[in-house]
């Protein structure tokens, strides 16, 4: 076709006036609306802030959510709570990302799959018929605290269930070591002058890591004592703890309990502080130094400086639990610290808080892994029910948890489909906790009573679990978890109609109940800068006695020292390890988290390998190598990250990635190293030792993707070093 | 014969006018300004016979950057105790039957500023403005309109006139402290 000038001249000014007048024209939004309902405080445009007690892990930290419109915007700390003082983490952060992700479930999922005939009335009848009782059953759940925790207790029983309190990898390693009911120590790190951390990352992924952070501001830089705190660690993995260290000792993996009896051995010989027990009696510096590749001289020089400090305090954790000496290494380090003087006072954050008597104690139903997969495996279980965890991704594959929980009458209650939810018979949609109300309590040397409270209204289709299961249980022994919370708090439930609520309010506009004057360490700076203090102590109501669902746990620890034991031959030990801020993959599924990138290994969106820059040299290993990690569980391929921050003798990995169904933000980022980790059970707790497989690491020859906030190691700066 | 270039010109500017017009004044008041109201909520009876206060009905002027409009429940809470208009006013059946479905009212805004400008209330109404030096007479007004003067480019809600009144009143006049 020809266009002449004139058609062109026409043609071009029609285009222009038309796009003249789309530009002109307003396009913005010209409606407003009358909401049916409206709080009778809530002014458009102004924040309303509701205070809560964080469920993202046990602490229980104190939140305060801002709220624009019924829509929660932000997720703050509450200076003024006991616990947490302001602070709050990135996994609180990213809690608005939970309730709004555009993945959660509307209606009940049946047969692992969006079904049109699958309703509540359904699934109500199906969980019902289910809390009746049919033959053996067994109850996996993330967490068991609070009113929740209670019906949880108390839907258990009636069903004749046993209760798999599939927590945080390592939690009940770490508990059974404490030998103290279960409770955990409390360590004081704020007032302490000396910390030796032997595999802890409290600063990091361990419980409470909100106020272990507040405390080790106060260590490195207390006003008041004007001493700066030393912290030293020994450990085979450097992680956001022992990277703050002013020395990092490098152990084998698996024999930090070692240098910890032998140190103690050395304060009873040559320092005058007896009181090591006989389980780690014997073991000389000598000894540790041969076991774990330390120099001899940095456990004498340990046991000088801990034998010279005020306030020594040493501090377990997760890279201990992970091993088949876990509770040998965690129970000597626990000795060790008594010998010190320190950690008298214990905590217990995970407590049950029975109502009316319903729920009672759950530490007679509880069972170990081992018992609860020994259970699933030969098929025992005829109804299974999950709750806040998704084994079927977070154990290791070669237990095959999936196709045991397919065979069974599995309920799961779930925001999100999930791996567990695609083999499950109902999958129920329950809510996250900025739509929750429920309670949490925190019994130590800083008792905190804590109140959650809904920030937003529930989204439709789904329902609080605590709800779920009163409804199930005939709405006894509350209506609904409001009437129980609120009862619970109040002297006299009367209060809460009464025209003075003066107590009640004052209890949700701080978050919960505590008294000012248990606590142990300073006071907030006075100032202009400082918050205000928190309002008189009108108590309305005392906390309810909690019980521990680990009271029951009592671990024998071995009466001689123990090697920590590997299954297979490869040439490194695998530590699959939980992130400080996706911890072990159940907050993969949220935006905000994958992009944030570990804070050692600056590495985000996937999965990587680390292992020691000397090995990999040696079996010529470059940064973003693809490799295959091999045991004789199975094999896994992602990208190596030669990094100084490993031990020679081990490798490690992030746990989280590799989800196969668990939402948009999830999908297609990294590998699971569950799917190499072989199952080898503690024999003094029956948990599984996560850290017990021996791998093997070969290049593929291609090379994989890495995204690293951190591009030193590739930058020119980098290649210039090399030159 | 050709038309010499400062006529095209002007013909250029003739068109690109008149095409502006029709964008700004004509299709914006066609789609935007015209529409009916899902009630003909009457501001002279309201605010003019009754003599209810602006803050009885918009409670963030004094307090947020929005003004805002009252729920459908705090409307039914003055209507429910007027039984007679509930059996005969029709708008009043209307605003009943919202209430009775908890139905949210979708009104369209009649006092629309760009989405570039920052504009509290709060602020103006702390300097002592009253609400009829932009909105205008409201309580005149069987139909809200937006009160624009002959003037057009000089209304209240334009730029030259609030820049006018800012320089009057020794307002702020950075551009930030009005534009986003």
């Amino acid at each position: 076709m020809i266009v002449n000038r004139r058609e062109l001249l026409k043609v071009g000014m029609l285009t222009g006036a038309t796009a003249a007048l789309a530009g002109c024209a307003r396009t913005s939004e010209q409606a407003f609306v009358s909401e049916a309902l409206m709080p009778e405080f809530y002014l458009p445009g102004i924040a309303q802030w509701y205070a809560t007690t964080c469920n993202e892990c046990s602490a229980g930290c104190g939140l305060g959510i801002r709220v624009i419109g019924g829509r929660a915007k932000k997720v703050e700390g509450i200076p003024t709570h006991p616990l947490s003082r302001g602070g709050h983490c990135v996994r609180a952060e990213s809690a608005l990302q939970a309730l709004y992700n555009p993945d959660r479930l509307v209606a009940p999922w049946q047969g692992g799959a969006k079904s049109p005939d699958a309703d509540w009335n359904g699934a109500l009848k199906a969980l019902t018929a289910a809390l009746e009782g049919n033959g053996p059953a067994l109850w996996i759940a993330g967490t068991l605290r609070g009113a929740t925790g209670a019906l949880i207790t108390e839907a258990a029983r009636r069903m004749g269930a046993r209760i798999w309190l599939l927590d945080f990898p390592g939690t009940r390693v770490e508990r059974a070591a404490a030998r103290a009911n279960g409770r955990l120590p409390w360590l004081d790190i704020a007032s302490a002058d000396y910390v030796v951390n032997f595999g802890s990352d409290f600063l990091g992924t361990e419980d409470n890591s909100v106020n272990f952070n507040w405390q080790y501001g106060q260590f490195r830089s207390s006003p008041t004592r004007r001493v700066r705190g030393i912290l030293v660690s020994f450990a085979s993995r450097m992680n956001l703890t022992v990277s703050n260290s002013d020395r990092w000792i490098p152990t084998k993996p698996g024999t930090e309990g070692f240098v910890a009896a032998a140190v103690g051995n050395l304060l009873a010989s040559k320092h005058n502080k007896p009181g090591m027990p006989e389980f780690a009696a014997g073991i000389t510096a000598a000894q540790a130094a041969k076991k774990s590749g330390v120099d001899e001289k940095w456990i004498h020089r340990l046991a000088e400086k801990l034998a010279e400090a005020k306030n020594p305090v040493v501090v377990g954790g997760y890279d201990n639990a992970a091993y088949t000496n876990g509770v040998w290494s965690l129970a000597v380090i626990n000795a060790l610290n008594k010998v010190l003087g320190g950690a008298d006072a214990t905590y217990e954050p995970d407590l049950v808080l029975p109502v009316k008597g319903v729920g009672g104690n759950p530490s007679s139903l509880m069972v170990s892994a081992k018992q609860a997969l020994d259970g699933l495996k030969a098929g025992t279980y005829k109804t299974v029910m999950v709750s806040d965890c998704n084994p079927a991704y977070q154990l290791p594959a070669a237990l095959n948890v999936g196709a045991a929980l397919q065979k069974a009458n599995t309920i799961v209650f779930s925001p999100y489909i999930n791996e567990t939810s695609g083999v499950a018979k109902w999958t129920l949609p329950t809510t996250s906790f900025l739509e929750n109300w429920d309670d949490a309590a925190l019994d130590g040397p800083v008792p905190v009573y804590g109140v959650t409270q809904p920030a937003a209204v529930p989204r439709p289709g789904s329902m609080q679990l605590g709800d779920v299961l009163l409804l199930a249980m005939g709405k006894k022994p509350a209506a609904s978890m409001r009437e129980l919370v609120c009862g619970r708090f109040m002297k006299d439930p009367n209060d809460l109609k009464s025209e003075d609520r003066s107590g009640w309010l004052e209890i949700l506009e701080r978050g919960g109940i505590w008294k000012d004057a248990s606590l142990s360490w300073e006071p907030y700076p006075s100032g202009p800068s400082a918050p205000p203090p928190p309002p008189a102590n009108r108590v309305t109501a005392d906390p309810p006695n909690g019980v521990s669902p680990w009271e029951d746990l009592l671990a024998a620890v071995p009466s001689r020292p123990e090697d920590a034991v590997f299954d297979g031959s490869g040439e490194f030990t695998l530590l699959p390890y939980p992130s400080p801020i996706w911890e072990d993959g159940s907050l993969t599924n949220r935006p905000w988290i994958p992009e944030i990138p570990d804070p050692v290994i600056q590495v985000n969106w996937g999965s990587w390998v680390e292992i020691n820059p000397r090995v990999a040299e040696r079996l010529d290993i470059h940064r973003g190598d693809l490799v295959t990690v091999t045991s004789s569980a199975g094999s896994i391929t992602l990208p190596a990250v030669p990094s100084p921050t490993v031990h020679p003798q081990l490798v490690a990995i992030p746990m989280g990635w590799g989800h196969t169904s668990f939402g948009r933000y999830a999908a297609g980022k990294g590998v699971n190293p569950m799917s190499v980790v072989t199952p080898v059970f503690q024999d003094e707790t029956g948990e599984i030792a996560y850290a017990a497989t021996r791998v093997t690491v070969t290049k593929t020859g291609q090379k994989g993707t890495l995204i690293s906030y951190d591009q030193r190691y590739t930058s020119t700066a980098h290649r210039h070093l090399e030159e | 014969m050709r038309a010499t270039f400062g006529v095209q010109v002007l013909v250029a500017v003739v068109i690109l006018t008149l095409v502006t017009y029709v964008g700004w004044i004509v299709l914006d008041n066609v789609f935007y300004r015209q529409q009916a109201q899902p009630i003909a909520f009457p501001h002279d009876l309201h605010a003019g016979q009754r003599q209810i206060a602006c803050q009885y009905c918009h409670r963030g002027v004094n307090h947020a950057d929005i003004a805002g409009v009252p729920s459908v429940q705090e409307c039914m809470d003055c209507h429910q105790a007027i039984p007679k208009l509930l059996k005969e006013s029709v708008e009043v059946q209307k605003l009943k039957g919202y209430w009775d479905r908890k139905e949210p009212i979708k009104w369209f805004k009649v006092y629309q500023l760009p989405e570039h400008v920052r504009f509290s209330h709060q602020a103006h109404i702390a300097r002592g403005f009253d609400c009829a030096y932009c909105h205008g007479q409201v309580q005149e007004m069987k139909v809200l309109k937006f009160p624009w003067t002959s003037a057009w480019w000089h209304s209240p809600g334009t730029m030259g006139w609030c820049l006018q009144c800012h320089r009057d009143n020794k307002g702020p006049q950075d551009c930030s402290a009005c534009h986003k």
